[in-house]
């Protein structure tokens, strides 16, 4: 086992105050500081200093995820509480309160994958050495595992947990239960049971439970933030579709980075203003691209969509990976969000509804929620192909997913009869020790010259 | 010898009794989860039928549905649907249950496998607002019943068979007491006769209960067991564990005093309602309901208790996250207080696992220095 005196949550707020601290650079200045860096970091690093990003990926470490955690860990501090919250869960409803921060555990693990040396593994076997199984979901494992570190080492605890994945997630919710009882931490738990107005009604009423303990908690929410807290979420939505829109074009001018970038930054900073200025950023970056007809590959050959997730332990042999080898990484499920719009709000009491609405059509709770995931995924991603015009699709397989790896064989049988060649990968999208990047890799290769490059020639 | 032909029903899936139900004008429907009030479907002549892998560890055909990251009991179920073992059923209702079960459902619907699929919500949370919600859900149930098969399921025949149910309830927690102190049934036998309860028309398992409470005999053994954790129907497994002499004296799980145990007794009132405190409550021994883990813990220390075991053994099968994350916390919960814990993680049904569970068992007895 690694190293584990130290909790990540506190690692990587060491790295990413350091990160925040960096200004303009020369090219020989991020030389030297990738030379300073283990492995896992300096590909990172490599990844999100990469030009075709001008700058924008580097901005959403500093400006969104940085501060994201840099907020939770100096809370306490500044008389503010931290509120654990899920992927599925939106943010905007802690940014509401002046006293609190949120802390998203997925968001945690990632990061903490891509951004220290060894990764995630040290948690990860620490909860392993509690009896944890090794069949959990190492996306919210790793920093939970971190959590419950602290009664034996130094590692931030939050001040209360919200749990959203009952009913889409045993994994999920099982997890952030564990973590609860196990560190004492109180939790409010939603619940989703289907999808009819009767399902939606007890949503809205648990939710409404849950802001009302949290303005125990908290102090009593402003209405004029909220209101303004979903204006600024609504702002962000619109520069997300604008984004959605550039990724019309062939080849695709935004960049593969920019999906995970935009998830990251839905389940960290929406309703504030790093949303906007990120998404602004996004926007910009990619319409340069596009006037520029800036491509990294001479040619795009797949333009994939990523049926659910992504792999993150490897940002260079993986995001800029694919797009150097001409395949445009288009979307993903984590990334169609969204999908009902703007909201609108007078009122506190009808701002509550809209964050409730919003919770309910979260990433995964709307899919893995639904009465007949299987259909409700086939529909969501569907859309999506063809919305964005992707040729091929691919499953990341991630193991732990235990909802989607039932219902694979739904969505594949409809989009294989439609003609949409599907590839099916096996492994852990945060353990690399499961199946490696070069395994992976030339499974993508594979299938992209094989199939997609070949099916591609025959439409010509 | 009842206690005989209840083994025979736990061992295979349609048996005579069903066969006779249905040849004297009745329903049959599969479910996998002890969250269904069956008072409401056999008021209406609908038998509920649950599902179960019967000790099949072949799940070559289900594997190209749902993945070998699925659990295996669900694995094993899906395959004998597959080959048609569960073709005597009229329909399905889906009661939610975990996500590997709610897959399966959407798989079976994949593979034109049902008549019908009727989906009944469960809360994962007991509260004044998922008890309404869950009251509604009985409701449907039964107006859809009704409307499937031509039935009619009045109040009246809905409380006879409430009544119906709570004699059986306590006519097992006699039996669950045979086991405890001077065990006269094996826990195998014990499994077995859990199982038959939901293969069988409440009348029928009602006689045969009986009549097996009188079939008790001295057993011998080395060191008793509480058995806690996932639904664990493989009754063959069971039995060659309990050679070893470990005997299973009580259990908090699903097939087991979990479905009972705490089942509360009509007394009055309105009866959906009551429906859904009983059902819903009583599933807080299942780990898919949140915020219960308290409940869980003390009914495990109280079946330890009461049985005067010398520990507790917690199975579940492999990729269960529910009962897998869970039993972490079980298991240093009750070490704390002095309760020697097994935690056994499984494939169902395996018994190319045998070897290896008896030597995990074996090592336990002597550690509980049996």
């Amino acid at each position: 086992m690694a190293e584990v005196k130290k909790g990540l949550i506190l690692r990587l707020y060491e790295i990413l105050k350091t990160v925040r601290n960096l200004k303009s650079y020369t090219e020989s200045e991020a030389e030297g500081l990738l030379n300073l860096l283990v492995r896992e970091q300096e590909h990172t690093f490599k990844a999100f200093f990469d030009k075709r990003h001008y700058g924008a990926a580097l901005y959403w470490i500093q400006e969104v995820v940085g501060k994201h955690v840099i907020e939770a860990v100096e809370a306490k501090e500044k008389g503010k509480k931290v509120i654990m919250i899920p992927f599925n869960f939106p943010p905007e409803v802690i940014h509401v309160f002046e006293n609190a921060v949120p802390l998203t555990t997925e968001l945690v693990s990632s990061l903490g994958v891509v951004g220290l040396a060894h990764q995630g593994e040290p948690y990860w076997d620490y909860a392993l050495s509690l009896g944890l199984p090794d069949t959990m979901c190492s996306a919210n494992a790793i920093a939970i595992a971190s959590m419950l570190l602290s009664k034996e080492a130094e590692e931030f605890v939050p001040d209360l947990m919200i749990s959203a994945a009952p009913g889409s997630c045993d994994a999920n919710s099982k997890v952030h239960e564990l973590a609860a009882e196990y560190l004492g931490i109180p939790e409010i738990i939603l619940d989703k049971t289907g999808e009819s107005s009767r399902d939606f009604e007890l949503y809205r009423r648990l939710f409404r439970r849950m802001f009302s303990k949290l303005e125990e908690k908290l102090g009593e929410a402003d209405e004029d933030r909220m209101i303004k807290t979903l204006e600024k979420a609504n702002r962000a939505t619109e520069l997300y579709w604008e984004l959605h829109e550039l990724k019309k074009h062939s080849p695709c001018p935004v960049p593969n980075l920019f999906t995970p970038m935009s998830y990251g930054t839905r389940c960290s900073m929406w309703g504030r203003d790093e949303a906007i200025s990120i998404f602004e950023k996004l926007v910009e970056v990619a319409e340069k691209r596009l006037k520029r007809g800036e491509y990294p590959a001479e040619e795009e050959v797949a333009r994939s969509m990523w049926v659910y997730t992504g792999y993150y332990f490897d940002a260079l042999d993986f995001w800029i990976w694919l797009e150097d080898n001409g395949i445009s990484y288009l979307d993903d499920l984590i990334n169609l969000q969204a999908l009902k719009g703007a909201y609108k709000a007078e009122t506190k009491e009808e701002a509550i509804d809209a964050f409730a609405d919003i919770a309910w059509n979260m990433m995964m709770t709307r899919q893995m929620g639904a009465e007949n995931m299987g259909l409700r995924w086939v529909e969501d991603i569907l859309y999506d192909i063809n919305d964005l015009n992707a040729n091929c699709a691919i499953y990341a397989g991630h193991h732990a997913c235990k909802q989607t790896q039932a219902v694979f064989r739904i969505l594949r049988d409809e989009l294989s009869r439609r003609g949409i060649p599907v590839l099916r990968l096996e492994g852990d999208c945060w353990n690399r020790r499961i199946t490696p990047m070069s395994v992976l890799q030339e499974t993508i290769l594979d299938f992209v010259k094989n199939v997609v490059a070949k099916r591609k020639k025959l439409r010509k | 010898m009842a206690l005989e032909k209840v083994l025979e029903i736990a061992s295979s899936l349609e048996n005579d009794y069903v066969k006779e139900w249905k040849a004297s004008g009745g329903f049959v429907v599969g479910h996998a989860c002890i969250a269904l009030p069956r008072e409401v479907c056999e008021a209406g002549r609908v038998l509920p039928f649950r599902l179960r892998g019967n000790s099949n560890p072949d799940t070559s055909t289900a594997d190209s549905y749902l993945s070998r990251f699925n659990c295996s009991l669900c694995r094993s179920t899906l395959e004998l649907i597959l080959r048609g073992g569960y073709d005597f059923l009229d329909g399905f209702i889906r009661v939610r249950g975990c996500d590997h079960w709610m897959g399966t459902f959407d798989e079976i619907l994949h593979a034109r496998k049902a008549k019908f699929m009727h989906y009944f919500k469960v809360p994962h949370l007991v509260n004044e607002d998922t008890l309404s919600l869950f009251v509604s859900e009985i409701k449907d149930l039964k107006e859809f019943l009704e409307k499937k098969f031509g039935v009619e399921i009045t109040e009246d025949k809905v409380v006879d068979q409430i009544k119906l149910q709570d004699r059986i309830n306590e006519k097992l927690r006699d039996f669950a007491k045979k086991r405890f102190k001077e065990p006269r049934f094996y826990g195998s036998e014990a499994i077995a006769l859990y199982v038959a309860r939901e293969s069988l028309p409440s009348t029928i398992f009602e006689q045969m209960l009986s009549k097996v409470l009188d079939e008790g005999r001295k057993i011998d053994y080395r060191a008793r067991f509480v058995l806690a954790g996932g639904p664990l129907d493989e009754i063959d497994i069971l039995r060659r564990i309990e050679e070893m002499g470990a005997l299973i004296v009580a259990e908090t799980t699903c097939y087991g005093c979990g479905a009972f145990w705490n089942m509360r007794a009509y007394d009055g009132g309105d009866v959906y309602d009551f429906l859904a405190k009983k059902y819903l409550e009583n599933l807080k021994i299942c780990a898919r309901m949140f915020g219960e883990y308290g409940f869980r813990k003390n009914f495990v220390k109280q079946m330890f208790e009461a049985s005067e075991a010398d520990g507790v053994i917690i199975t579940y099968n492999k990729f269960c996250d529910l009962f897998g994350i869970e039993s972490a916390k079980l298991r240093m919960d009750l070490e704390k207080e002095g309760i020697p814990v097994l935690v056994l993680e499984k494939e169902y049904a395996s018994l190319a696992d045998i070897g290896r569970m008896k030597t995990r068992v074996q090592a336990f007895m002597e550690r509980v220095g049996r």
